[in-house]
């Protein structure tokens, strides 16, 4: 290895010329070389010295996402019990982000006739979850693997759902399977979860199995039906079947509970109060 | 001892070995010529063998820097025409010119291979497609392989576990911009090749040569010309957008349907041309489809293996004297499973199922069961808890079991019944707050 130079590492010239030119050269560049795309690199932000995206604080858009901001909201499941709908992926991020992990099952490209020639776009399909509970599938199209990918990640936390665990038997430990046979289906496929014994693992296809794994179900047997080549279907299926665990009316959840405001209602006249800027405030970006 | 030792598994089975996808291809660097057994060894691009056929056949290939792989297509090509004249798949060309120059007084013969030829337009499609293939194969194996491990071109320090941290390491600490990691493929040649350029003290972006690597360093450094040279065509395979099919695409099968727009918009700015953002998603997932990869679900007695249940089943009774459906007409669904499990691990001890008689081959044990019709088995044999659990990891018979025409049936008393699981204690205080005792006093 040829020897280091400490000074060229940290030296702050580095970044000097890197804030003239890196942005013009990365868009002139782009526009000389036609058909020889390279879009990604122009679009590193480097004007103030700083990583794109992380050290940005979230602004809320939504009622909701200030209530969670400011700490009003405890629990994912809150959100869950009055069926808001989430519409800021900072908001999952805030509640589940160190324990989320992503996973990219295909990238695909995908082509077009367009009367300029062929136009070719990149398809990500991102599964995430935490292994504990919650679950997400997403998918976007960009010219760009990185921006399809991000694209994607982003869609599948705003489609996180949380997921209902149950035992086989006796009542020992954490629980580990479905709590009761569960179907989901899209387009021809149709896909059945049955609750196992302890041990049993995931039994299924690979595609299942790395979505049952995420969910944090350990042990379930698997009953697929239709055309489980088209990977897509059967992992939106599967999706939909663990979407259906809470669906699911057992009689353990049969006991009334009386009707209470909303986060909404609750917190209406802190929301009424326009937007400050809370120095104070839990920062998101700590995970 | 023994009997104990050869009924345990003691290892985790599976039914088919997985090959470690993307894993570096090593490419041979010959060259076929297509007409003769001529053949260029050891060359890095395709001048000499287009000479070759250029000076020797008069024979050009058209667009023949637009072909995905050359050596394929000569390869191809050299296997069609064993006992063909050339004028099968050429167009023929005169030319008063030999192809030194010279002038000449007749019409010398060239010939044109060229994708006027269908077989030749196919050939110019699948090599295309290939290679997209190869590139994203690569590019998923690249993403989620742990075990990279690489010294830093500019420091010393060894960067790992993955190729993105690495790319990453020389964006942040050295302010070597080679693009989006997601956007690279083939990171391991490319570092490679700019280990070489900068080793040879060849500058990345303008290609001058200098003294040493202290001034290489500061011209890099000064110029701006810590990045790649967009109008270089040696990163081009680098990079995965270049990696396109440009022939007309297969019809998208489901039709763009016109969308309630979402009321959210994302960071990313929306792109002019992107006028599909509001595609239906169900046709965007059922896009994602792998023909080629179909699940295989074998036998339980031999090796017979069918992507059809029903078939499978019918290679069973006809074969094996074996009629599943019959058999389990009554069991619910885990004694199917119990039933399955145990005929695996049976067969996988080479033991008879009915009289477990210990046999030497597979074979042998296929001709006892069908000449003694001991295809047959005693529910107390196999109706243990221990087969609960799947013999094989990736048994995919298991999955067909259960009809779903039936209602869920939950009588079972192979068991007992399955106990939905209390919530988390720290919901359940919400939850309890909830509940209507707490509000009696009011």
């Amino acid at each position: 290895m040829i020897g280091p130079s400490t000074e060229e590492v940290t030296s702050m010239a580095d970044v000097a010329p890197a804030q003239r030119g890196g942005f013009k050269q990365g868009f002139g560049g782009r526009g000389r070389g036609r058909g020889r795309g390279r879009g990604g690199r122009g679009g590193r932000g480097r004007g103030r010295g700083d990583k794109e995206g992380n050290q940005k604080e979230w602004v809320p858009v939504t009622k909701l996402g200030r209530l969670v901001r400011d700490g009003k909201i405890r629990s994912l499941e809150e959100i869950y019990l009055y069926s808001l709908p989430i519409k800021e992926f900072e908001i999952i991020d805030f509640f589940l982000g160190r324990s989320l992990r992503d996973e990219v099952l295909k990238i695909m490209p995908v082509q077009k006739q367009t009367r300029a020639g062929q136009r070719t776009r990149f398809k990500a399909f991102v599964a995430i979850g935490d292994s504990n509970g919650h679950i997400g599938l997403g998918v976007k199209c960009s010219k760009e693997v990185a921006t399809a990918i991000r694209g994607a990640i982003i869609l599948a936390k705003l489609s996180v759902v949380p997921v209902r665990r149950g035992y086989w038997g006796n009542k020992i430990g954490k629980p580990h399977t479905v709590p009761c046979k569960v179907t989901g289906k899209c387009g021809s496929v149709s896909v059945k979860l049955i609750p196992g014994p302890r041990g049993t693992g995931i039994v299924s296809a690979p595609v299942p199995k790395k979505l049952l794994q995420m969910a944090g179900i350990e042990d379930c047997y698997t009953q697929c039906r239709g055309s489980t080549t088209t990977l897509g279907n059967f992992a939106k299926a599967t999706y939909s079947a663990i979407m259906q665990t809470y669906a699911f009316l057992t009689p353990d959840l049969w006991k009334e509970m009386p009707l209470t405001k909303t986060p909404y209602e609750t917190y209406a006249d802190f929301l009424s109060k326009p937007a400050a800027k809370t120095s104070g405030a839990i920062r998101n970006q700590e995970f | 001892m023994e009997k104990i030792a050869n009924q345990t598994i003691l290892q985790p089975l599976t039914l088919d070995r997985q090959l470690p996808e993307g894993a570096r291809q090593h490419k041979d660097d010959d060259w076929m010529c297509i007409l003769c057994e001529h053949i260029e060894k050891n060359e890095k691009d395709s001048k000499k063998i287009l000479q070759h056929l250029y000076f020797t056949h008069h024979l050009i290939i058209s667009d023949a820097n637009d072909i995905a792989d050359l050596k394929e297509y000569l390869k191809f090509w050299n296997k069609e025409y064993k006992g063909h004249k050339i004028e099968e798949y050429c167009t023929t060309m005169l030319w008063k010119q030999k192809p030194d120059g010279t002038k000449t007084e007749e019409d010398e013969k060239y010939y044109l291979l060229s994708d006027i030829v269908p077989k030749d337009k196919e050939l110019r499609l699948n090599l295309q497609k290939k290679q997209v293939e190869i590139a994203l194969s690569r590019h998923q194996f690249e993403r989620s392989d742990k075990n990279y491990n690489r010294g830093c071109l500019y420091c010393r320090s060894v960067i790992d576990p993955t190729r993105y941290s690495y790319i990453e390491h020389l964006y942040s600490k050295h302010f070597l911009h080679l693009g989006k990691p997601e956007n690279l493929v083939f990171i391991d040649d490319l570092i490679d090749f700019l280990e070489e350029k900068l080793s040879n003290l060849v500058c990345i972006y303008c290609e001058k040569i200098f003294k040493d690597r202290a001034t290489l360093k500061e011209h890099m450094r000064k110029k701006g010309h810590k990045k790649i040279n967009p109008e270089n065509e040696a990163y081009d395979r680098f990079f995965m957008v270049n990696y396109k099919i440009k022939e007309p695409p297969v019809k998208q099968q489901y039709p763009q349907k016109s969308y309630t727009p979402r009321d959210f918009q994302e960071s990313n700015p929306v792109e002019d041309d992107d006028k599909e953002i509001f595609e239906n998603e169900d046709s965007e997932w059922s896009e994602w489809s792998e023909q080629d990869k179909e699940i295989l679900t074998t036998c339980l007695f031999c090796v017979h293996k069918d992507k059809d249940f029903n078939e499978l089943l019918g290679h069973m009774k006809l074969i094996h004297n074996f009629n599943f459906e019959e058999i389990t007409i009554n069991f619910n669904f885990y004694k199917k499973v119990k039933l399955v499990n145990y005929i695996r691990r049976k067969v996988h001890l080479k033991q008879c199922l009915a009289c477990d008689e210990n046999f030497e081959n597979a074979e042998i044990l296929l001709t006892h069961l069908s000449h003694e019709n001991h295809t047959r088995c005693d529910i107390k044999s196999f109706d243990k808890p221990e087969f609960f659990f799947p013999t094989f990891e990736d048994d995919n018979f298991l999955c067909h079991l259960d009809n779903f025409d039936e209602n869920d049936d939950m009588s079972d008393d192979s068991f007992g019944a399955v106990i939905s699981e209390d919530r988390l204690l720290s919901i359940n205080e919400d939850a309890e707050m909830l509940s209507r005792e707490k509000f009696i006093d009011i």
